[in-house]
């Protein structure tokens, strides 16, 4: 399988947990965004964070 | 004109608010078709309350510090009567807005007049405004480039003098980035301090309401009226220290917008250069926070009806959609870490100073800018610098360069100055301290330019 049958079928799996269905119109531009958020994923999930330090649910600034 | 001036010439009589407010959607429907920043006009309701208001205005009862001054909405502001349809054709059979966004409704009562409901990105998610349902939005200062987004059509209304102030939303920059383009003024006030009530949610967490205008003046004017206290500054604005945004910021930078920092930073007599550690991450959670929340928020409808969404649109909120929650949870931790840090900067300066973009508004044609000597999507790093900013909440002011003497026809460049929360007034005195010095701000379009 290549990466861009890997990152449809994966995109496949993803929808089908919260029960969307991906047009086949739609499986290019919405792989292309899931691409997009990988990286930027990738980049917040490399960083060391203290396990003191919580999420921002109830953010003020 | 400013808006207090034409808001005293209305409460003395001098001039009509009926006559103004004809004239006003007169022009918007002459002039936007070079522009196509308006989405509905108000004529009906704005006519009669122009009318109501010269009533009130003669019998001698007191009128607000708005009073007769017309202004437009986002698309995705409840107006009375109206469907909210936040640039889409989704919420197209929704029921009517009940009441008017609570913004909306403090600027009524301080006698300001809406007129026109304004183009946008689609559920604001884009950062060019330019809409597969209503259009794009073209920039007054070249209709061959864009406005930006994703409040576009309130930019571009100030930027062509259609309207002498404007309302829009920020999310990741949807205000300062069309500021910046369409050389505006537009602040990002601290998150929770204008109530969002009325207000169509993209990204709840991030998302925050403001003004656009032609000048500081005008700013002050509405915001005064949207916060509901005096903005004004008692200390002595030629003291505060200030901090220039290195690093991260200063990457790319075409030379007009290089020569405004080089400028501010020669302008300010306390002045250090400031380094953010990890803007790259703190852009990355400011994306993923947005795509996650506004991915959620549309599931329902995406399920059901995908096709019914601009495309782009559609594409962004499914990959949010399946953001996993590792991911989500990871990224709201960044964002508290992000927020000490930034603190941490307002311990030792007053004000922070960072480019709103890298350059001026791409060309309608034009598909991609450079960033870190790569070519990359225009569209989507028009945000570059003011993502990673949305993620603190503080407030932010865009501001317009002044126009550069060396070029024929000068673009609208802007910079962001951004401060502790709570502390618009300093922003705002700091800015105007800085126009006055010529710094700042741009001509708008006028009819006969």
């Amino acid at each position: 399988m290549n990466e861009q049958d890997l990152i449809l079928s994966d995109l496949h799996v993803l929808a089908r947990q919260i029960d969307l269905t991906i047009p086949a119109d739609c499986m290019a531009g919405v792989a292309a965004n899931t691409q997009l958020l990988r990286g930027y994923v990738d980049l917040i999930c490399g960083m060391a964070l203290p396990d003191t330090c919580i999420p921002a649910y109830e953010y003020r600034p | 004109m400013s808006i207090s001036s034409l808001a005293q010439s209305i409460q003395s009589g001098r001039v009509s608010a009926f006559q103004h407010c004809t004239d006003t959607i007169r022009d918007l429907k002459e002039r936007d078709s070079s522009y196509n920043c308006v989405t509905k006009v108000l004529e009906t309701r704005a006519l009669q309350t122009a009318k109501d208001l010269d009533a009130r205005i003669a019998r001698g009862d007191t009128v607000g510090p708005l009073a007769g001054v017309p202004f437009g909405v986002k698309d995705l502001f409840d107006l009375e009567g109206q469907i909210t349809t936040a640039g889409s054709v989704v919420l197209n059979n929704s029921p009517s807005a009940t009441r008017d966004a609570e913004a909306v409704q403090r600027l009524c009562a301080a006698g300001a007049i809406p007129v026109a409901s304004l183009n946008m990105d689609e559920f604001a998610y884009g950062f060019a405004t330019e809409n597969a349902h209503y259009g794009t939005t073209r920039n007054p200062h070249d209709p061959q480039r864009l406005a930006g987004g994703s409040s576009g059509g309130s930019a571009a209304a100030v930027a062509a003098n259609l309207l002498p102030f404007t309302l829009g939303s920020d999310t990741n920059g949807s205000i300062r980035v069309p500021a910046s383009l369409c050389g505006v003024w537009g602040l990002r006030p601290t998150q929770g301090l204008v109530p969002l009530a009325g207000v169509y949610p993209f990204a709840s967490s991030l998302d925050v309401i403001g003004p656009f205008a032609q000048n500081v003046a005008d700013i002050r004017s509405v915001s005064e009226v949207l916060i509901g206290q005096s903005l004004a500054y008692k200390g002595d604005v030629s003291a505060l220290s200030v901090g220039i945004l290195d690093g991260w910021f200063a990457q790319d930078l075409t030379s007009g917008v290089a020569a405004g920092m080089s400028a501010i930073q020669a302008a300010c007599q306390h002045t250090q250069t400031i380094t953010l550690p990890e803007v790259a991450r703190a852009r990355a959670a400011s994306f993923v926070i947005t795509a996650a929340e506004g991915g959620n928020l549309h599931l329902n409808r995406l399920k059901v009806e995908p096709m019914a969404y601009d495309p782009a649109t559609r594409d962004r909120l499914m990959a949010g959609a399946l953001l996993p929650s590792a991911a989500v949870i990871q990224a709201q931790r960044v964002r508290n870490w992000f927020r000490e840090i930034m603190h941490e900067a307002f311990r030792k300066v007053d004000i922070l100073v960072a480019p709103a973009t890298v350059g001026p508004a791409p060309r309608l044609d034009q598909p991609t800018i450079m960033v870190g000597g790569k070519a990359v999507s225009a569209r989507a790093n028009l945000g570059l610098f003011t993502q990673p900013l949305s993620l603190a909440g503080m407030p932010v002011l865009s501001a317009p360069l002044s126009p550069r003497n060396d070029v024929d026809i000068p673009l609208p460049l802007g910079v962001q100055f951004i401060t502790a929360p709570g502390k618009e007034n300093t922003l705002l005195a700091f800015a105007e301290m800085l126009e006055q010095k010529g710094l700042l701000g741009f001509p708008v379009v006028t009819a006969r330019s």
